[in-house]
């Protein structure tokens, strides 16, 4: 493989050429690295390009293949980590002003895991400062670009871990999802992402957001790439008191599930709610995807999801709350340090109370067992991921920060309940607009049954080929 | 339940000891106004009133 073959191999692909020797990991560090200096001007994917890192690294996984020992699950595959995410000897800047920088000293224990599966450690991605937004325009590192269009936003907050992965920049990307921030850019980019159940990937290493919300997990530019990732990056660790007990490759890795597509699952339509307020061509498109999976044998049924209208009101509250407390003494001493719109944010939560905060997570209770309910008549929910495909980047400082508020309430509509419950969820691409802009799918599972959420999107990839389509980089 | 007004949080940003001057509060008074109505909008659903801040499967 070679050139744009190499850019846009799958990650199991390059891991089995590099075990097979047919491929050298430096070979591989040097074609991504390479076109990231390319492309990097005009998608401004990174905030740091981790050269060394991956060169070093690329020579341990080529020395552990030569010298017959095991080279793990990723050998040679390129990974980008969001910028929020500590990766050993390097500044984690959470794309934030530099006084909220910190050296990192260990890998998170998700790089850690990566690193150690054979997984090359190419850079650190751009992200909407703090990862508290969704559009990804960014007054410290300048904004994403959406590689099907540079004009338009990428979706956010793991806005330069989506772009990366669409545009050929590495194999697969980490993000964090604290109100669909992996799910809202693989939407808008058109890769897969999903969001595992709440404690699946350990957050030490990872800079906070909102700790009852927070979730990390892998973008790739297919559902099996997604799964791979997960499989590696999924565990429990001793110190992370949220991380399941069970591991989730108890009952056999999940990239090699799947056999069974969507045959017999139940897919439930929650048409109140999720299926309102749609730009049409959304509509048309998800509807379409829909059908497919009837015609790959699901059976497919309209559900209630009771009070889901309910879920962002106490997302807005928990997540306003958690933020301002972790950002409180800079916020406090230097409220000019952070952007127009996060600075917003971050400064409406302390006029929150205490009682505010508590109904807030009674309701997280009370929603969570609400949404269970839906689960008594469907093995997954289906949904669009978002309820328009991307717009275009205002950057104005006149609009910029109104734009970017209103956009966090409409873009995490249908995202940001399922980090609240805490379920997996999957982004995956359905379609096109008409404009040429990726729409995703959003397919949700219940509490720790990521492998049949996995399952049923690989049954609709494999049927569909909106994932092979590449955007128009040149 | 009225609405926070400039001048309810004009006094809690005082009694916080925060430096929010008259057009910081004009600019976040929107989306204070929101989380507010958010907040409130809970208070709707019927929950249990034993119910502990905690959910079953999510720590």
């Amino acid at each position: 493989m070679k050139g744009t073959d190499l850019a846009f191999a799958s990650a199991a692909e390059i891991a089995a050429q590099v075990r097979q020797r047919e491929l050298t990991a430096r070979q591989v560090a040097e074609a991504c690295l390479a076109r990231i200096e390319a492309l990097q001007p005009r998608l401004n994917c990174f905030i740091q390009i981790l050269s060394d890192i991956a060169f070093e690294q690329a020579s341990s996984v080529d020395d552990a293949i030569r010298s017959g020992r095991t080279a793990g699950p990723l050998a040679g595959v390129p990974v980008a980590i969001k910028d929020i995410i500590d990766v050993a000897g390097v500044t984690t800047t959470s794309a934030s002003h530099r006084w909220l920088h910190r050296q990192a000293e260990t890998d998170a224990a998700l790089a850690e895991r990566l690193r150690r599966a054979g997984a090359i450690l190419i850079g650190k991605t751009n992200l909407h400062e703090c990862a508290f937004g969704v559009t990804n325009i960014n007054p410290h590192y300048g904004p994403v670009h959406n590689p099907w269009d540079p004009t338009r936003i990428p979706g956010g907050s793991s806005g330069g871990s989506a772009a990366a992965v669409a545009a050929g920049l590495c194999a697969g990307a980490v993000g964090t999802d604290t109100g669909g921030s992996i799910r809202i850019p693989a939407s808008l980019c058109g890769v897969a992402g999903i969001k595992p159940t709440y404690g699946l990937v350990p957050l030490d290493g990872v800079i906070p957001l909102a700790w009852t919300l927070d979730h990390a997990g892998p973008l790739a530019r297919t559902v099996r790439d997604a799964a791979l990732l997960l499989d590696v990056m999924a565990g429990t660790v001793e110190d992370d008191a949220r991380s399941l007990v069970r591991a989730l490759d108890a009952a056999g890795p999940l990239s090699s599930r799947g056999a069974s597509g969507a045959r017999g699952v139940r897919v439930g339509i929650p048409r109140k709610f999720f299926w309102e307020h749609l730009d049409i061509e959304v509509e048309t498109i998800a509807t379409t995807a829909v059908e497919t999976l009837r015609s790959l044998g699901a059976g497919v049924r309209d559900v209630e999801v009771p009070y889901a209208s309910f879920a962002g009101s106490a997302v807005s509250v928990i997540l306003s709350t958690e933020a301002t407390a972790f950002h409180e003494q800079h916020l406090r001493t230097h409220p000019a340090e952070y952007g127009e719109d996060v600075r917003t944010r971050l400064e409406r939560g302390f006029f929150l109370s205490g009682t505010d905060y508590i109904t807030a997570l009674r309701a997280q209770g009370f929603l969570h067992r609400e949404f269970l309910r839906a689960f008594e008549e469907a093995d997954v929910l289906v949904m669009p991921t978002t309820q328009a495909a991307a717009s275009p980047i205002d950057d104005d400082p006149s609009s910029a920060s109104t734009t970017s508020l209103a956009m966090s309430v409409h873009l995490t509509r249908f995202t940001n309940p399922f980090n609240l419950t805490g379920f997996p969820a999957l982004s995956l691409p359905c379609g096109f607009t008409k404009e040429g802009l990726p729409v995703g799918l959003q397919i949700v599972g219940r509490p720790r049954d990521e492998a049949l959420v996995l399952r049923v999107g690989k049954a609709y990839e494999s049927a569909t080929e909106w994932h092979t389509r590449r955007p128009p980089l040149h | 339940m009225r609405l926070p007004t400039e001048e309810d949080l004009a006094k809690v940003a005082a009694a916080l000891g925060l430096s929010l001057d008259r057009a910081r509060i004009r600019a976040i008074l929107p989306e204070v106004e929101r989380l507010f109505e958010a907040a409130q909008r809970l208070r709707e659903l019927p929950i249990d009133p034993a119910q502990a801040p905690r959910v079953t499967e999510h720590p």
